[in-house]
């Protein structure tokens, strides 16, 4: 199916180049430094913030990924190939959006571990409901992410202007993925924070069916 | 002429539209009641909320052109998209300045995130992307169809934005807009006609904006 | 075969393509001729849906490939002017990708076979970022053979080729000829559209000036107008 063609391709492509999870950890990291220097804060603080902190790790790091994944699709015209070939443009839309969460979720696989020791994190023991807050949180920011990168990426600026496009989209969804991330944190039961995962579930149902209608009329110049 | 108000019947309907607003401000300031606690700052509610209602009116319409232009390509949709975004990002603004004006006598702070004004900077700071887009985005034939489509995507986005920040500030579920309009019937009235009136501002606005657009671009093409 | 209807397109407001109309007929090979930065490319673009026109429609075998689904484009090809791959991928994998993408499961050993006759398969597992612009355009005949295509786009066969290169390239294009194959290429080259391209498209100011088999052109004229 061409769905699994293109998935293949954006991972085989990361797999040569290394260009999109070894900056995205590297910048995470950077990140982590300088909020663990600059607070310098007691562990109860640390733990208080680390939730909203995580999430606008992950989102900075989303933003640097995309940006790489439609370069890419930039550099010797490549894009024309997919584009050319008789492949309907909400698949491309579904390769892209899956694909930058696998990518995304290797990189936030290397980044939670230095995240916890700088922070000097304890983690409740359920740590697979984190997973799952993880993956519905991935999918929520590349669905929308991958229809802002489709708009930015044949622009002027483009590093600039999928930032800017992407941040105020998806903040309802990074702000439901803080508060889940923060309930679980604190060890309360699903039943208090079940409305947003709804909300995320939400989020990544709607962008998805959206960008995988309008990426026909992203796609061309 | 191509000038907007070398019509005759232009001037008038801005005459009238002007003296429209006037009589609003003269009727806000005298013949509403005065609320206790909140005096003559309440007074900013009649402002306040119709502009923000009609910001939002504005980014619908931007939406709904943004889908007709994706249909059938016709630029007058193009067009109203854009002047629709122009006009709804200004009245976006107003109601930022005048939310805080209002919130600072009744709430003690400039700035509160109460899920309304929350949502209303989003989508202020989303549109400021769409303008960026359609200077930065390329030709002017490939960006009028991405503002279409980032038009969809922003409103769809919209109500996600609201629920999301009325769960995350409970406190602020009681809007003092819901609590006024079960106080006192005599409000109600006032408001509406300043909501009829800000309306036929508005639509006046996006009228002289769609011709000025539609002369701009008759001028390019030639 | 391919029926092209009243295209228009703009680029800042400025008119490059207006009110392009001509048909495709089966086994048509076709040469897309004008000075530089006169649309070739556009136009070639816009018929392999890279890029979208601001009007006209574009039917293959009757279906229009704007409304269509995906699978009724199946059998084109457009070779644009850049050279369409990844770099950061080898030779072998990128057309393994471009076969897969068209529809096509090929052996590993066709694709080498016919790396093989381009002279690369020595290279095949390079990343194509290395090669040279020569190399980079014989990959496109590469994929061109693999891939089974109906009508083909092909924005300047002969940049960058030299002359193995380009014997190499003739032959392929000989060979399709023989089996009657539809193309259209854009080319600078009003020779060789002569000898070998059954009918001559010259776009001038925005418009197709004259469509006309090749019998019955004038050379002079043609270069004349090139000028």
């Amino acid at each position: 199916m061409m769905f699994y063609t293109l998935v293949r391709k954006d991972l085989l492509l990361e797999f040569r180049a290394k260009e999109i999870i070894i900056p995205m950890f590297a910048f995470g990291l950077a990140i982590i430094m300088i909020f663990a220097l600059s607070f310098n804060a007691s562990q109860a603080i640390n733990h208080a913030f680390s939730p909203g902190l995580l999430w606008i790790i992950i989102l900075f790091i989303s933003s640097l990924g995309l940006n790489r994944m439609f370069v890419l699709e930039k550099e010797f015209d490549a894009f024309t190939l997919t584009l050319a070939a008789p492949v309907d443009r909400g698949i491309i839309f579904l390769s892209k959006a899956i694909s930058g969460t696998i990518l995304l979720l290797i990189a936030e696989i290397l980044i939670i571990p230095p995240f916890i020791i700088f922070m000097n994190l304890t983690i409740p023991s359920d740590w697979h409901i984190m997973v799952l807050i993880l993956l519905i949180g991935d999918l929520g920011i590349m669905s929308i992410g991958a229809i802002v990168s489709g708009l930015s990426m044949r622009a002027k600026l483009s590093e600039m202007l999928l930032p800017i496009l992407f941040f105020p989209l998806v903040s309802p969804h990074i702000i439901a993925c803080v508060k889940s991330t923060n309930y679980w944190f604190k060890g309360l039961s699903f039943i208090n924070w079940q409305s947003w995962i709804f909300l995320m579930i939400s989020f990544v149902l709607v962008f998805f069916l959206l960008g995988f209608m309008i990426f026909e009329y992203i796609t061309e110049e | 002429m191509e000038l907007f108000f070398s019509k005759r019947i232009n001037v008038i309907v801005a005459v009238f539209v002007f003296t429209l607003m006037v009589f609003n401000i003269y009727n806000i300031v005298n013949n509403t009641p005065m609320v206790p606690d909140q005096f003559w700052a309440q007074k900013i509610f009649y402002f306040h909320v119709p502009i923000a209602w009609i910001g939002f009116l504005s980014y619908l319409i931007v939406m709904i052109a943004g889908i007709l232009y994706l249909i059938n390509k016709k630029t007058v949709w193009d067009h109203l998209g854009f002047a629709a975004a122009e006009i709804g990002t200004l009245f976006v603004v107003l109601v930022l300045i005048t939310g805080p004006i209002w919130a600072k006598p009744i709430w003690g702070t400039w700035w509160t995130w109460e899920p309304r004004l929350t949502t209303t900077l989003i989508l202020f700071l989303i549109y400021v992307g769409y303008f960026m887009l359609r200077t930065f985005g390329g030709h002017p034939e490939r960006t009028s169809r991405y503002a279409a489509v980032l038009g969809i995507v922003a409103f769809f986005d919209v109500p996600i934005i609201f629920y999301s920040v009325r769960f995350w500030e409970e406190k602020y579920q009681s809007h003092p807009q819901v609590e006024i309009t079960k106080q006192n019937p005599e409000i109600v009235l006032p408001f509406l006609i300043s909501l009829a009136i800000i309306t036929i501002l508005f639509s006046f606005m996006l009228k002289y904006r769609l011709h000025v657009l539609k002369v701009t671009h008759n001028r390019k093409i030639d | 075969m391919y029926t092209i209807n009243n295209i228009y397109k703009s680029f800042y407001h400025r008119a490059i393509l207006e009110d392009i109309s001509f048909k495709v007929n089966q086994g048509d090979m076709i040469a897309l001729l004008g000075k530089n930065g006169i649309g070739k490319s556009t136009l070639l673009r816009i018929l392999g849906k890279i890029s979208q026109p601001d009007k006209g429609t574009i039917l293959y075998n009757d279906a229009n490939i704007y409304k269509e689904k995906a699978i009724a484009r199946k059998g084109i090809l457009y070779l644009g002017h850049d050279v369409g791959l990844y770099p950061s991928l080898s030779a072998l994998d990128n057309l393994k990708f471009a076969c897969a993408i068209h529809g096509k499961k090929n052996k590993d050993s066709s694709i080498i076979s016919t790396l093989n006759q381009l002279g690369l398969s020595n290279r095949m597992n390079d990343q194509i970022q290395i090669f040279s612009k020569g190399m980079l355009q014989s990959l496109k005949y590469a994929l061109a053979d693999l891939i089974e295509w109906n009508i083909l786009f092909f924005d300047e066969p002969f940049s960058y080729l030299d002359l193995k290169g380009r014997k190499s390239a003739q032959d392929y294009i000989d060979k399709w000829i023989e089996n009657s194959k539809t193309m259209i290429f854009a080319t600078h080259d009003p020779q060789w559209s002569l000898l070998y391209c059954s009918r001559l498209l010259l776009l001038d100011n925005r418009k197709i000036l004259f469509d006309q088999k090749t019998n019955d052109i004038d050379i002079n004229k043609i270069v004349k107008i090139l000028r």
